[in-house]
């Protein structure tokens, strides 16, 4: 049984034709399921264990890269397939995954190819991209193996990554094209910011790369507990030790997804 | 027409970047091993070894021995320079320490205190030929 879950945005009225366009398509290539809408009053992880413990085969999100980025952990932990229908604004992991539209995403649900994905992992919660720093970077010390990195007073953002979402800054992209969720890696990264003088716009802060650094494992401390951002919805404090969790996310892609992606 | 996937993808191969850059506004403890390639800008107080290529930035310093199959060095070391293969000093170098490689260039303005030993690579010398051009010697005698 496959368990369609809608992202809250998808009760917007100007959402109600695609959806009934793919209903439709979705009974066209026989892959009917249970179909949920997330509310403010529902749980997403109660959602997902339910569809689990009722035998579901595979968990669609329909919806954006939120949507998909909270439902990781549980489907890591489950072991359970997942797919996207990409609806709306902000699809940039669907379309890493070679899926374009939502027409194409049924369509891709149907042939049903699974890839493995490496996952990063705290503690016991999963998450797909990253995990940010972005405040009193000064006072953090990230350790691996032999060595420990202490970073200097023009760090603006420390990130480690498991999965770099191309997000059209060439820079960020051509330096981060050749990491992938499949290389057995996670990645951690210093951004540092530069004051750029615009003709009208006057001063600009302009984010660089400034170091890439290869692990399994990091263990990250601070004097202080400090936040640090999960994919972009969970706030986790340190310290924490952010470690590769290998083979761990089964997704169903499209045959034109990135060429690092296996 | 169709675009292929390599034109917006990512290039799987990559396109010779290296595996680990240390910037310039971190500070590194501890010695450094990596498998892969390493670029340093920033400061490392702790040994530097790798399988591959190394290159040292100009503002970069490392305080201890560093260890590559080949470097490029334009920055600062203080310890000892062990390489397998090439290592380049480029003119804003400074090399406080021994220096043991089969290849080396130090280019004007490049700063060197130490000693220097020169390993023999054996893939690169000659096979040393046996046949002597002795005929004319005999004949002529």
């Amino acid at each position: 049984m496959h368990y369609y879950l809608y992202d809250t945005f998808l009760s917007d009225k100007k959402y109600e034709k695609v959806i009934d366009k793919i209903k439709t398509r979705l009974l066209d290539l026989e892959i009917q399921g249970k179909h949920e809408k997330l509310t403010l009053l529902k749980s997403l992880d109660e959602l997902v264990d339910d569809a689990v413990t009722r035998g579901a085969t595979s968990i669609i999100v329909l919806g954006n890269d939120k949507i998909f980025q909270k439902v990781v952990n549980k489907a890591a932990h489950s072991g359970v397939p997942i797919g996207i229908i990409p609806i709306g604004p902000n699809n940039h992991i669907a379309a890493s995954f070679g899926i374009a539209n939502e027409e194409q995403a049924c369509d891709i649900l149907a042939a049903r190819k699974i890839v493995n994905f490496d996952l990063g992992k705290i503690q016991d919660f999963y998450f797909f991209t990253n995990v940010k720093f972005d405040k009193n970077l000064s006072r953090l010390t990230i350790k691996k193996d032999s060595y420990q990195i202490s970073s200097g007073p023009n760090v603006s953002e420390v990130l480690v990554y498991n999965f770099y979402v191309p997000k059209k800054n060439p820079e960020f992209d051509k330096k981060m094209k050749k990491y992938s969720a499949q290389d057995n890696r996670i990645e951690i990264v210093f951004n540092k910011s530069q004051n750029k003088k615009g003709w009208f716009s006057g001063k600009k802060k302009n984010q660089k790369i400034d170091t890439i650094i290869q692990s399994t494992k990091f263990d990250i401390k601070s004097f202080e507990y400090l936040p640090a951002v999960i994919d972009d919805y969970k706030v986790l404090k340190t310290p924490m030790t952010v470690e590769l969790a290998k083979d761990k996310l089964k997704v169903i892609v499209g045959k034109n997804r990135l060429k690092n992606i296996n | 027409m169709f675009k292929t996937n390599g034109e917006e993808g990512h290039n799987e191969a990559g396109d010779g970047q290296d595996d680990t850059i240390i910037g310039s506004s971190i500070k590194i403890q501890g010695d450094l091993v990596s498998d892969g390639s390493i670029t340093v800008e920033g400061e490392v107080n702790g040994n530097v070894k790798t399988q591959q290529n190394l290159r040292v930035g100009e503002k970069a310093k490392i305080v201890a021995d560093v260890n590559a199959s080949d470097a490029q060095i334009a920055g600062t070391v203080q310890g000892n320079v062990d390489i397998k293969g090439g290592l380049h000093l480029l003119p804003s170098a400074r090399v406080d320490g021994d220096i043991s490689a089969s290849n080396l260039v130090v280019e004007s303005g490049a700063v060197f205190n130490g000693k220097c030993s020169m390993t023999e690579h054996v893939a690169d010398t000659p096979a040393k030929k046996t046949e002597e051009p002795t005929e004319t010697d005999e004949n002529e005698e």
